[in-house]
């Protein structure tokens, strides 16, 4: 492989060689000018004129005009501009021309990024969907993700509750691997897996995101859960640009747990004969859930401009986004700076490029526990004492003041991402360029969480008395990045062939330190008073544990190295503009991998078939367009940490006392496995797209087969022989099929009133069909405990809510069906006879397959309205078909305890005063249409000269949520082994951060 | 022209030279690997993985899934009956105290993977061993590694039976199962080869590791036990072994019974044979005896460090055997009105006029008697959550809670094999031997007066069980005393009693046989 890669270079170069020495003689050259507007005489400044066939182009200036040198010989002009149809223009003797472009509606001729290079949307094979800033959801936007959120058919992105500093979840048509790597790959202009902390949502121009492998095998082991290209704003010839973005935002808490008053608590109480206890009973009505929200007040401004002559452009942007959560002390604040320059010298053959990226985020998480406390805490109790201090009952077992666990757990971090890249791209001769793209990125994040000395929570959980307790890290992170590729297109005749080849180099670098201590003497100090602890600080391994956990932000990666190198290569073949033939083929080694599997092949084929170009189809009137596409592909997921294929040694916690000592020892704590890789995903996907009468219905449909094998998972083994029970290796296989549908109808397009109308629809049906290969076999996993599907309720330990089992779906609930209530008001549960008792043995032959967390459908519906300068935008999402166990309500349904814990309203209600425990009498129906946006805005009229647009606009985010589900929101993260549970935050499942309603008041201004 | 070709020469060679840095290869910079550790010219480095050897023995009596509650929690002396919510724990205290375990119940996996991670890890560094040159400390060292071995599988026999047995690191087949009868044969065999290399000496430098003694201790239990493992007897050897102690002179009853397990025992405890230690400043305690016992508010009195669970406590018909007012061992058991001289004030024990505990508004009065069903309609196994349920069951304070700790472990070292038991163990041995039980009199009332009892004038086999019962009671013994007193599957709390015979030995933890093909079940359990 690599001696033809150098061969291919080789020739590549002599080539090169070659045609320089013959183009030595220039051609006779003559000057044109003309101008570049829009059909409706909008001036288009930065399109594009070029002599048909060769490189000899120019782009308009600020007024729309251009100035071009064309050789004697040449026959036809052509001009572009990104959302307007191509117009060629015939040379003839004519000096001055005038292009007038007509809108593209459909859209087709935009060029789409395809990795290592573009494609005319019309030329895709793959199942691509364009996202451009026009559809983006606007709103209080924390990143990119969000933007596309209900977009993309197939693209499931979630996110649970409204936590300032936690992102959304990503999953790209189903599930396809069973551990934590399940965010598609994001390659930002050319940089694969660069930060997503990074780009502004303003300083966004299109995310093209490709969903089968045929698309996304070029980037090999990463692409498994699609590849999301981003493309930045960029600066362009002509009159400097500037656009100030700003809005406010109001943040409310959408929808809280209908709890329990201190009225009728007691009233229920008094009923069965008892009573608070005194040491609660402060005869107050607090209500803990408004005690530990607030409203909340974020903003964002955003400064960009660009600008530059024919040769060099840049583009700066700077912005600001700050964001405090409604639970107290939780909030979130980013600042960002950017400078792309582009510089093009010998008549473009050159081209330059740099860009440099710099942002600084601040987050304070708060700890979920403090959500299940404020349902739990008494109402009765008032939140201080009469000293001021914070009321506390230590008698009581998992019972602490919510407020306290939040004001006297504080945890911060600051990130600050610095990223540079430098883009150097020639043109050899006619048809073959060289592209190289360096990229370093660094990261530095500095946490430290701090205990109060007063905290009751922390000194019942950490065991530290009234020493509070402190912990800081500092961890580092280098990326660095070189891509070398080459790019050959030549048309003859009706064959047109597009080659593209390189190589590609990464290395990733974590180093991290902690330091705690819990010898604090006071608070004055704060975290940072370690040295006046006592001990002062220690240094320590890190802490690990789980998102809401006390330490959830403490598992840095500890210091480690990762390098991925890659080969790839790709041919796109085009017969007579309609037949389109796609293959590529990537190899990637990676230093994560065992001995034996360093590197993997990822092929891919596809072929599309420009139906609509054919000569029996054009008397189809109807038919504007219409394409076929199948493609196959492998990728691969290399959702591993670094090192876990070596054999590993570890300290063995405690000391242990031999020869009348205490001493250290050390075991070994990881099997090795040389045969560790990554996990293969082969998808299969055909997909047609169309588009109806002039482009007024525009859509394509796709169906896929995603199989995935070889799935990374922790296994047990015996032991002996293996020296660790435990080992992480690739086993099972998984199935996802689906259909995804997207449309967008311009129903109405009249100058003055338009109404377009986009909807997207995806079903996907996932199935585990073995969780076994030919060494280790696991026949299911209930997943009890700490990480499982257990999600902590008291009393419950071990029991499960869901199993991962051949021949179902991921998240299929597995637990008791209830069966109503007897004469007696006592629950019924089916037993594994099919009779409803009232007595359960906690056996699983009882267990019954019970609907999977898992939508069938999600869906998304854009609503479009121009009414002269006014536009109204409703966007509508939602899924159906899945179910959520509430866990929660469960752990609010104890009246047995009413007089220790508060409950619900609904278990008033309802009455039962066993123990609750998991059965589907707490399953409920995940389903839910939300109107997650409505925007209305207005164009304020050009009244000076210089400005360009400015649009103000008032959006509301989450307007309302129409599901049945009981909890404060149906909205979850689907990822993981067993999704879909709202846990009371305890092995960590959390409780969902309350969701937001949000009213935001923005103003967009160009100049 | 020129410049374009330098151009293509210097872009050649930036793609020749990156394409050097095609190294996949790993090295962890922060943790020890198998290509660094242990190193051969570092000696220290082997002594290092030989320890870890012995901290697997705490997982046996650690906080949560133990060996220590499998074996009593399915008998008379210990219940965790659930109180309204707590305890639930998917019924597994509920099927202990039924005699309906299952397979894939939480504690019948824990308990075998302690087992069996801990058997690995002797075969591991026998094996490392092999490669360090031969002396007289290496042998020693080799033995004491090898009877810890024989400890851990003695354990997984006792519960499991039919257990596979490997012995060498370098098997990778999984391991098919051994008959119980051979396994016995197996630790027999291994004992008595390697007893005679372990040390004689019993001093701080073998405290916590095996002696010549802690072998024959762990013979005689072999012995003593031989008619339930093999259905063979072997009263004489039981003997022999038991006698090979006594007649070391290296131990001796403790006068004082509470102070055998309190915080502070040790290398100077002269009753104990083998322990494993326990040292919370040293992270080396998994030991949380009173954190899952006590009630809740019995903090103030003892003055811990976090609020106890409110767990386990004993069957009144067990805890009946303490008859002697004078019996020193009744100090063990905490029943009746609790007072408290101390309070929690800022965080700080400070001292106040003796006070009642309260639960939910109430005196603490802990009772023997258990309100079984109280607090859930269907389920028998409730006691609820009212003063009644929370304060019902006799708790054992053994290991005494420390007061002011650091946190919720012990700093009581928890004792295995202690002499009292090879007293007690020659003395059945003997009667048994000549099927007189009057034999073992004269054993159990030197041992009562030690403790403070007033002797027995006659003894039955009954009476040698219940002198058993009080000596050990929350120990590791009482389900393999009751197996061999043929007393398993009696009617005891809500039990009704079960016959059934393979109830005689756990499952195999249903883990275990899916990791490892080659496992069958015990009998009963499929």
């Amino acid at each position: 492989m690599m001696r033809n890669f150098y061969n291919l270079l080789q020739k590549g170069f002599f080539v090169v060689w070659l045609v320089t020495v013959c183009q030595v003689a220039v051609a006779q050259q003559r000057d044109i000018t003309g101008v570049v507007m829009s059909t409706e005489g909008e001036i288009l400044p930065g399109a594009t004129v070029s002599v048909k066939g060769t490189t000899i182009g120019a782009t308009t200036s600020a007024d729309g005009k251009f100035l071009l040198k064309i050789p004697a010989d040449a026959q036809t002009l052509v001009a572009s501009y990104i959302g307007y149809q191509l117009l060629e223009m015939p040379v003839g003797a004519k000096t001055y021309f005038e292009f007038k472009l007509e809108a593209d509606i459909s859209s087709l001729n935009e060029v789409v990024v395809i990795g290592y290079g573009e494609v005319k949307k019309s030329d895709l094979t793959g199942a691509v969907t364009t996202v451009s800033p026009k559809d983006f959801n606007s709103g209080v936007v924390l990143s990119p993700a969000q933007l596309l959120q209900g977009r993309v058919a197939g693209l499931t992105i979630s996110k649970a509750g409204g936590d300032p500093t936690q992102g959304s979840s990503i999953q790209l048509r189903g599930p396809s691997t069973l551990g934590t790597q399940t965010s598609p790959l994001f390659v930002i202009d050319g940089v694969p897996g660069a930060s997503l902390d990074l780009i502004a949502p303003e300083d966004i121009v299109s995310m093209d995101v490709a969903r089968d492998a045929a698309s996304t095998a070029i980037y090999g082991t990463r692409a498994a859960n699609g590849v999301i290209f981003v493309k930045t704003r960029r600066g362009k010839a002509g009159q400097t640009t500037i656009n100030y973005h700003v809005y406010g935002g109001l943040e409310k808490v959408a929808k809280d747990y209908d709890m329990a008053s201190t009225d009728e608590v007691r009233a229920y109480l008094t009923s069965k004969g008892k009573s608070f206890t005194v040491a609660d009973d402060d005869n107050a009505n607090t209500n803990w859930q408004k005690v530990i929200t607030q409203d909340s007040y974020s903003q964002n401004h955003n400064l960009s401009f660009g600008g530059g002559n024919e040769n060099s452009h840049y583009q700066a942007s700077f912005s600001y986004f700050d964001r405090p959560g409604v639970v107290k002390t939780s909030g979130y604040n980013r600042t960002m700076g950017r400078l792309a320059l582009d510089h093009n010298m010998f008549n473009n053959k050159v081209r330059l490029g740099a860009t440099i990226s710099n942002s600084v985020s601040n987050g304070t998480p708060v700890n979920y526990k403090a959500f299940e406390q404020a349902l739990r805490y008494l109402p009765v109790t008032n939140v201080y004492e009469a000293d001021g201090k914070y009321s506390e009952n230590t008698a009581r077992p998992f019972y602490f003041n919510p407020l306290a666990i939040l004001e006297q757990n504080t945890e911060t971090y600051k990130t600050s991402v610095l990223l540079g890249t430098a883009q150097l791209g020639v043109t050899l001769l006619p048809g073959l360029t060289f592209d190289a793209i360096g990229t370093v990125q660094r990261d530095i994040t500095e946490r430290a969480l701090y205990q109060s000395v007063n905290s009751t929570y922390a000194r019942v959980n950490n065991s530290n008395f009234n020493s509070g307790f402190g912990a800081q890290n500092y961890t580092t992170f280098q990326n660095k990045i070189l891509e070398l590729f080459l790019g050959y297109s030549k048309t003859f005749g009706i064959h047109d062939l597009r080659l593209t080849a390189g190589y590609s180099f990464q290395q990733d670098n974590y180093k991290g330190l902690q330091a705690v201590t819990n010898g604090y003497i006071s608070d004055d100090l704060g975290v940072e008073g370690y040295l006046a602890a006592n001990p002062s600080t220690s240094f320590t391994a890190y802490l690990t544990g789980n998102a809401g956990d006390d330490y959830r932000n403490f598992y840095p990666k500890s210091n480690s190295q990762n390098r991925l190198v890659s080969y790839y290569g790709r041919a796109i073949y085009t017969l007579s503009d309609k037949y389109i033939l796609q293959a590529v083929l990537r190899r990637d080694g990676s230093s994560r991998f065992g001995e034996n599997n360093k590197w993997g092949f990822f092929p891919a084929v596809s072929a599309a078939w420009k139906l609509s170009s054919e000569n029996f189809m054009q008397d189809l009137s109807l038919l504007s367009d219409l394409k076929l596409r199948v493609g196959w592909g492998v990728s691969g997921n290399q959702g591993l940490n670094p090192y876990q294929s070596l054999v590993r040694y570890g300290r063995t916690t405690g000391a242990v006392f031999v020869n009348g000592a205490w001493t250290s020892s050390y075991s070994q704590v990881q099997n090795a496995n040389p045969d560790l890789k990554w996990e293969t995903t082969t998808t299969l996907n055909a997909g047609i797209d169309f588009s109806l009468w002039q482009n007024r219905v525009t859509g394509s449909i796709d169906i896929y087969n995603k199989n995935t094998k070889d799935m990374l998972f922790l296994y047990n083994v015996p032991s002996p022989p293996y020296p660790v029970n435990t080992i992480f290796a690739n086993a099972g296989e998984m199935v996802n099929k689906g259909i995804e549908v997207a449309m967008t109808g311009n129903v109405i397009n009249k100058e003055k009133f338009k109404w377009s109308v986009s909807l997207n629809l995806a079903h996907n049906k996932n199935e585990v069909k073995s969780l076994s290969n030919n060494l280790f076999s696991k026949t299911e996993d209930l997943g009890l405990g700490y990480g499982g599907s257990d999600p902590g309720l008291q009393g419950a330990s071990f029991q499960t809510t869901q199993v991962l089992r051949p021949g179902l779906a991921v998240g299929t609930f597995y637990m008791y069906e209830y069966a109503g209530i007897d004469a007696n008001g006592n629950r019924l549960y089916y037993n594994k006879n099919g009779e409803a008792v009232s007595k359960v043995d906690n056996k699983q032959d009882d267990y019954r397959i019970l609907g999977s967390a898992l939508p069938k459908f999600t869906y998304g519906l854009t609503q479009n309205f121009n009414y002269g300068s006014f536009g109204l935008t409703l966007f509508f999402r939602g899924v159906s078909g899945n179910k959520i166990f509430n866990a929660m309500a469960a752990n609010l349904d104890r009246l047995a305890d009413a007089s220790s814990i508060n409950v619900s309203k609904a278990a008033l209600a309802g009455g039962y005063t066993g123990t609750p425990f998991y059965s589907s009498y707490y399953l409920e129906n995940g389903s839910y249409l939300r109107l997650d946006n409505v925007t209305l805005s207005y164009k304020i009229p050009q009244f000076v000269n210089a400005l360009k647009n400015a649009t103000v606009y008032f959006a509301t985010q989450n307007v309302f949520t129409i599901t049945k589900f009981s909890g404060v929101d149906p909205e979850l993260d689907y990822s993981g082994r067993f999704p879909g549970i709202v846990g009371v935050g305890k092995n960590g499942i959390n409780p969902t951060y309350y969701r937001t309603r949000s009213f935001t008041l923005g103003l967009n201004v160009t100049f | 022209m020129k410049k374009k070709l330098y151009t293509g020469i210097l872009s050649g060679c930036l793609l020749l030279s990156v394409m050097g840095c095609n190294d996949l290869s790993e090295v962890d910079p922060s943790n020890l690997s198998g290509n660094n550790f242990p190193t051969p010219n570092n000696p220290a480095t082997y002594s290092l993985l030989a320890g870890d050897v012995f901290s697997q023995l705490r997982p046996l009596v650690k906080n949560w899934n133990s060996y220590w509650e499998l074996v009593n929690t399915c008998t008379d002396e210990m219940v965790i009956p659930t109180r309204a919510g707590d305890w639930g724990d998917g019924n597994m205290w509920r099927n202990m105290h039924l005699h309906e375990w299952t397979k894939t119940q939480n504690n019948v996996g824990d308990v075998w993977n302690v087992g069996y991670v801990g058997i690995g890890k002797c075969n591991l560094v026998l094996k490392v061993f092999e490669g360090v040159s031969e002396s007289d400390q290496k042998k020693i060292i080799v033995a004491q590694i090898r009877t810890i071995r024989a400890l851990f599988y003695y354990f997984m026999m006792e519960v499991y039976g039919n257990i596979p047995i490997v012995t060498n690191f370098d098997e990778t087949t999984p391991p098919a199962n051994t008959a119980r009868t051979n396994v016995w044969n197996f630790l027999v065999k291994e004992l008595t080869e390697i007893t005679p290399i372990l040390p004689l000496e019993v001093n701080a430098n073998t405290y916590g590791m095996p002696t010549q003694w802690m072998a024959k201790t762990l013979l005689a239990k072999l012995y003593l036990n031989a008619k339930v493992y093999t259905g063979e007897e072997k009263w004489t050897e039981a003997i022999a072994a038991c006698d090979d102690v006594i007649n070391s002179s290296k131990y001796v009853l403790n006068p004082d019974y509470m102070s055998i397990f309190a915080s502070g025992n040790g290398p100077s405890t002269k009753e104990i044979i083998f322990a494993i230690p326990m040292d919370v400043s040293f992270n080396a305690a998994e030991l949380t005896f009173w954190q899952r016992v006590l009630p809740g508010a019995t903090a103030n009195k003892f003055r811990l460090p976090t609020t106890p669970w409110n767990g386990h406590c004993t069957l009144p018909e067990f805890y009946a055997l303490y008859n002697d007012p004078n019996d020193q061992r009744n100090a063990q058991w905490l029943v009746g009105k609790q007072t408290a001289r101390y309070k929690k004030i800022n965080g700080q024990y400070v001292d106040v006029p003796e006070y009642t505990l309260q639960v939910n508004g109430a005196d603490m009065v802990i009772t023997p008697e258990i309100p079984w069903g109280k607090g859930d309609a269907v389920n028998p196994f409730n006691v609820g959550n009212t003063p009644e349920g929370l304060n019902a069951g006799v708790r054992n304070v053994k290991y005494y809670p420390e007061a002011n700790s650091i946190n919720n472990s012990s700093n009581n070292d928890f004792v295995v094999f202690r002499y009292a038991d090879i007293l007690l163990m020659k003395a059945e041995a003997e009667a048994r031997k000549a099927n007189n039980a009057a034999l073992a009199l004269p054993a159990i009332n030197a041992l009562r007066t030690v403790r403070g009892a007033a002797p027995l004038a006659t003894a039955t086999f009954q009476t040698i069980l219940d002198e058993r019962g009080r000596e050990f009671a929350w120990e590791l013994w009482r389900r393999n005393d009751l197996i061999r007193f043929g007393q398993w599957g009696g009617k005891w709390g809500i039990n009704p009693g079960k016959p059934d015979s393979h109830l005689l030995l756990f499952p195999i933890p249903q883990t275990a046989i899916n990791a490892n093909p080659n496992l069958k079940q015990n009998p009963g359990y499929n």
